[in-house]
């Protein structure tokens, strides 16, 4: 599958697991690229842009991310909380975020549900299944699933037939 | 002279499926202060063909200790051991079995395996070194120098 001008922006403090991540892609032929953010603020700055440079739409050239709830600094709640409240302020098209998380916690899943996250996955517990999970994963949101298109910035009566 | 590794790291492989374990183990290695490199494989197929140097593996380093869960997909731990010591470059190797309890740890003694001992995950780091100091292997007279302070 040529998803080589896709973009996965994965959320991943620990080294070791973004090297299962890019072995379990690489099996399966996947050729997308990978981003790495190793902490809450740093993804935020992947998605919003840093400060002297403020992104129009956070995260444009991001095509999904990857969260994982347990993360340095802001956590992946957080995360998802700045990117509920930038939504509906003409960030509509904010790429798609699915939770990638060790926490199976009920209370975590309908508050990462709540604040907009379209998926959540628990990681498996061993290899060969984490590597089947992070393969269908990929395939299905970059390669079978259809973003909502562009809408026009101005005229706010685009974005409010939806509600 | 602080800091200072003598000799070279510990090539330590080790075997385990559970991604959790494995990370713990990792973490226990790093926390023990033996100057090491880790290879780190999910099943024992692949074990195996590391070992063999086989296919991508063909420059993989010879280990100076092995860490095996036997509980692998593809091929099993039990498997895998007989593999090793079958094989003369290989059967010298000292092999740590990894278990899930006590009481599992027991259970796998009655079987006589030949391995070399057993460790109860999650592995802490001062057991690990204590059962790797049991061993007295002669690569570890050099390796178990204490590093820094």
């Amino acid at each position: 599958m040529d998803i080589s001008h896709k973009t996965i922006l994965l959320a991943e403090d620990d080294p070791n697991d973004e090297e299962l991540f890019r072995q379990a892609i690489a099996q399966a032929n996947i050729n997308c690229r990978v981003e790495v953010a190793r902490d809450g603020e740093e993804l935020m700055r992947y998605l919003f842009g840093t400060a002297d440079q403020r992104r129009v739409e956070p995260g444009a050239d991001i095509d999904l991310v990857l969260l994982d709830l347990k993360m340095p600094k802001l956590n992946g709640l957080q995360v998802l909380t700045v990117m509920h409240n930038a939504h509906g302020a003409g960030h509509e098209h904010a790429p798609p975020i699915v939770v990638f998380t060790s926490s199976d916690a009920e209370q975590d899943v309908s508050t990462a549900y709540d604040l907009g996250a379209v998926s959540y996955v628990a990681k498996p517990v061993t290899h060969g299944r984490f590597v089947e999970t992070v393969q269908q994963l990929v395939i299905y949101w970059l390669g079978v699933n259809r973003r909502a298109p562009r809408r026009r910035q101005r005229g706010a009566s685009w974005a409010s037939t939806t509600s | 002279m602080r800091n200072r590794a003598i000799g070279r790291p510990a090539e330590i492989l080790l075997i385990e499926d559970n991604l959790g374990d494995a990370r713990l183990t990792r973490e226990a290695l790093a926390d023990g202060r033996i100057p090491h490199r880790l290879s780190m494989l999910f099943d024992g197929q692949e074990a195996s063909e590391f070992l063999h140097r086989q296919g991508v593996f063909a420059r993989a380093p010879r280990p100076d200790l092995i860490l095996l869960d036997l509980s692998l997909p593809k091929m099993d731990g039990r498997e895998l051991l007989a593999v090793i010591r079958a094989n003369p470059d290989l059967a010298a190797i000292p092999v740590i079995v990894l278990t899930a309890s006590e009481a599992h740890e027991d259970y796998l003694r009655a079987e006589s395996l030949s391995v070399d001992a057993y460790l109860t995950k999650p592995v802490a780091a001062d057991r690990l070194l204590a059962v790797v100091r049991q061993m007295k292997r002669d690569w570890l007279e050099h390796l178990l120098q204490p590093v820094g302070g």
